[in-house]
């Protein structure tokens, strides 16, 4: 007697799905991956009534074509994985289109358990279900539920267990008999084909087993580009290939439409015809609040002042609730390099605990409350259902550069650290969009690199820094913007992804939810940039660290500055920031600046330090000391000061984003993305310089 | 006529969907079927996206996929409301209906349950009953 089952939790996005897998699997989860894409998969446990459940929350999807990598997740994991049974959420308000996708799910040949979530919403708004009714025309179970509550939960694993026990106690020929008498009749013209395609399919008895013949009949004529690379499989494809392209010819030539939407068509109309004898409505006038909270958000004229005020908004709470914690974590990682200090003996192995690890860990922690922060108020907005209006609001313009609306959001958060805002762009359906969206967030100037604009412009246009500043920002926005063109133009050419999605009814957020989120975003944040950073860091500290200034070459006397940057210049950064010389003094720029732009891979604002050491100013504080030294030094101008800007603003970001990069999208695109900011970072401070030279502005 | 003409409130019927692929098979997923009726919301600054109610269910698209989208229009929101500007293209489509003329009735949709209204075309002719 099998005692575990797989089950896996599948619905349309916004229908609950979240709240009825907490409500089942309590607080234990796992967050892992699916094979092979950065869809988010979690799984729980649950036993109930002597059977270990394990459940796996599938991505959210309207249906199960191949366009999306969501929807490819979820059907890959149904046909190999296998699982016992698939609950099925729905939002009961409005079932139709969600027993569109319960339809494909059959197809598959997985034995379904509706649950009709948010019953007590759609019980309110008039709507009544017949669900013993629904059952029977459908031939599964449906079970009233409301997981925001955890109503009905006890009641759905009922339904699931007698389900499973029954299929157990049947075997699976009476199953498969039960599942044909429900089956889904597409009508005589598809039917035709759908039989013809099924006698091929079957001819081949290992390709039976391992897939359900019929749903791959289905997605054949549906012109799948999946199915047709399943299909390799089988002994007689060569026979199968022409005919199924020949049905769905003939049946685009009867219908006069696609074949994938004649197929979609049939579906509804059943689905249709189950509802109009299940569902009854009460016909309720009521102004409803979501649509006249939309007639200010999304009004053409206020819409978009609103969300730069709430973006606005947003940024300035994180950094003014973040002030106090951040400054907490600082000192506190700042007494325990004290105590280390003290404890561990003078030496390499104490250097590398103090500078190398603590400063590293450090780093990365001192960021988490702003981390958690963000995340929290992005949450409320994602969870209200606000980020969907923000794409209405955004889309026209990000279209023209061959962007989607849920760019926007990633973008935005660039502005204050790449690593969260790549992580971001896991809200875009389309592989295409996100790979270009994660390419130009480092264009968008993050928190780190402003101590360096804003010392150089302190420095070298004191008359007006912040214009100087600004005028940074905006190169970095517009390169975005002209690179996103560039790279849809090119390397990621192919057919504007479709834009429709859906509106969700504003809803208030729930503790739970919101805490899910932001826990989740925040361990893989310590998680991904914690490990790297901490390596960076320590690479760093080791570059600049060794080899040793014996201290025999150190004539006496010298103040501590000086000996300092007499160990800068004798280490292996020192030397790399020759070597690399001649690469940048086209640019303007020596070698000492050429070891800060090495040193800033550790993070950005790590250049200002280390320009410390360089003009021997003593500590990254005193940056009164470091100002008036850089503008002794001959070598710098306004000219320099501004190339010097522009390079740090275009040339790759920091290891940690640079990891999250590698982590989102792959090595391929990494190396493109490094090699496309290098290049254009290095031309387009050449050519400032150059131009300016020549032009005579600011030597 | 197509998707993509219609202006804020006009209500429609699907009659078919002139693509296919990618495109055509979400709308198709996203419930523009032959004969679901439904609601154009608003629509976005510069042509941008459209908000439409179909099937009861609030959807985004864009133009240029609302071009193929081929629809049966039930019933013209009335338009102009006598402020001179006239036409469709008066000062109302920006600041919403109720905010001038607030004659229930007129353009259901906005006065009414937007789900139920785009949904069931006897709903909203139906008088108030349990408010």
């Amino acid at each position: 007697m099998k005692n575990s089952y797989l089950i896996a939790l599948a619905g349309n996005p916004n229908c609950g799905k979240t709240t009825i897998f907490n409500a089942i699997t309590g607080a234990h989860h796992k967050v892992g991956n699916y094979p092979g894409v950065t869809v988010e998969k979690r799984e729980g446990q649950r036993r109930y009534k002597g059977y270990d459940l394990r459940i796996v929350d599938l991505p959210g999807t309207y249906s199960l074509t191949a366009y999306s990598p969501d929807e490819m997740a979820a059907r890959d994991f149904l046909l190999t994985e296998k699982p016992d049974a698939v609950i099925d959420v729905m939002d009961s308000s409005n079932i139709e289109r969600h027993l569109y996708l319960c339809m494909q799910f059959r197809e598959l040949g997985v034995p379904v358990i509706g649950a009709l979530n948010m019953a007590d919403e759609a019980e309110a708004a008039g709507v009544l279900i017949d669900a013993a009714q629904l059952s029977n025309l459908m031939g599964m179970p449906f079970v009233r539920t409301v997981g925001s509550k955890g109503r009905g939960v006890e009641n759905l694993l009922d339904a699931t267990v007698d389900l499973l026990e029954k299929l157990q106690r049947d075997g699976p020929e009476a199953s498969a008999a039960a599942a044909l008498s429900h089956r889904m009749h597409y009508g005589p013209e598809l039917e035709d084909k759908l039989h013809e395609l099924c006698t091929l399919l079957q001819q081949d008895s290992a390709f039976v087993a391992a897939f359900p013949v019929r749903w791959l009949a289905i997605k054949l004529l549906e012109k799948d580009q999946d199915a047709y690379k399943r299909l390799k499989g089988h002994k007689d494809e060569a026979l199968i290939v022409p005919k199924a392209i020949a049905a769905a010819q003939w049946l685009e030539k009867h219908f006069g439409r696609d074949a994938e939407i004649v197929v979609s068509e049939q579906r509804y109309a059943f689905v249709h015809g189950a509802v109009r004898e299940t569902v009854s409505k009460k016909p309720l006038l009521v102004q409803t609040v979501t649509e006249n909270i939309d007639k200010v958000l999304m009004n053409r004229f206020l819409g978009l002042p609103i969300f730069i005020g709430v973006m606005w908004l947003v940024f300035r709470l994180t950094f003014a609730l973040g002030e106090a914690p951040v400054g907490w974590l600082e000192s506190l990682f700042g007494w325990l390099g004290g105590v280390a200090g003290r404890v561990i003996p003078e030496g390499f192995f104490q250097a590398l605990v103090v500078d190398g690890i603590i400063g590293g860990i450090g780093g990365v922690f001192s960021f988490v409350p702003l981390i958690i922060i963000l995340f929290f108020l992005l949450s409320i907005l994602e969870d209200t259902g606000y980020m969907a209006r923000v794409a209405f609001i955004t889309d026209k313009f990000l279209h023209l550069f061959g962007l989607h609306g849920q760019s926007f959001l990633p973008m935005i958060l660039g502005f204050g650290c790449s690593v969260p805002a790549i992580m971001a762009t896991r809200t875009l359906r389309s592989t295409r969009d996100r790979i270009v969206t994660s390419m130009i967030i480092p264009f968008m100037s993050c928190g780190a690199k402003l101590p360096v604009y804003v010392l150089l412009a302190g420095a070298f246009f004191p008359q007006n820094p912040s214009l100087a500043v600004m005028t940074i920002y905006g190169v970095g926005v517009a390169l975005a913007f002209l690179s996103a063109l560039l790279f849809k133009s090119t390397l990621l050419r192919g057919e504007p992804t479709p834009f429709v999605m859906e509106l969700p009814p504003y809803r208030a957020p729930t503790w739970s939810g919101l805490f899910w989120h932001v826990g989740e975003k925040t361990l893989t944040y310590v998680k991904k940039a914690g490990t790297v950073i901490l390596a960076a860091s320590v690479l760093i500290w080791a570059l600049t660290t060794f080899p040793v200034l014996p201290e025999a070459s150190v004539p006496a006397g010298l103040p501590e500055a000086e000996v300092s940057r007499l160990a800068l210049e004798h280490s292996i950064a020192g030397s790399l920031g020759r070597v690399i010389e001649p690469l940048v003094r086209p640019l303007g720029f020596d070698w000492r600046i050429g070891i800060a732009v090495i040193t800033g891979f550790a993070a950005k604002e790590v250049v200002v330090s280390t320009l410390g050491v360089m003009y021997a100013a003593g500590s990254a504080e005193d940056s009164i000391a470091l100002t008036a030294a850089m503008q002794a030094d001959p070598l710098f101008s306004p000219l320099v000061a501004f190339s010097l800007m522009l390079f740090i603003l275009i040339i790759p970001p920091c290891f940690a984003a640079l990891a999250t990069l590698k982590a989102e999208l792959g090595w391929k695109w990494l190396g493109v993305s490094v090699g496309y900011m290098l290049t254009v970072g290095w031309l387009l401070t050449f050519a400032v310089y150059s131009l300016g030279r020549l032009a005579g502005w600011g030597i | 006529m197509m998707l993509a003409e219609l202006r804020a409130y006009d209500r429609f019927k699907v009659l078919a969907i002139h693509t296919g692929r990618e495109t055509g098979r979400r709308l198709a997923d996203m419930g523009f079927t032959k004969d679901s009726e439904g609601r154009v919301m608003r629509c976005g600054f510069l042509r941008g996206p459209m908000h439409v109610c179909v099937g009861g269910y609030h959807l985004l698209l864009r133009h240029s996929e609302a071009a193929a989208v081929e629809v049966e229009v039930l019933e013209f929101a009335p338009h102009g409301h006598g402020l001179g500007r006239g036409g469709r293209r008066g000062l109302r489509r920006g600041f919403g209906h109720g905010a001038l003329s607030g004659k229930p009735g007129l353009c259901h949709g906005c006065e009414t349950d937007a789900a139920a209204a785009c949904q069931d075309s006897d709903a909203i002719r139906t008088e108030p009953s349990a408010t």
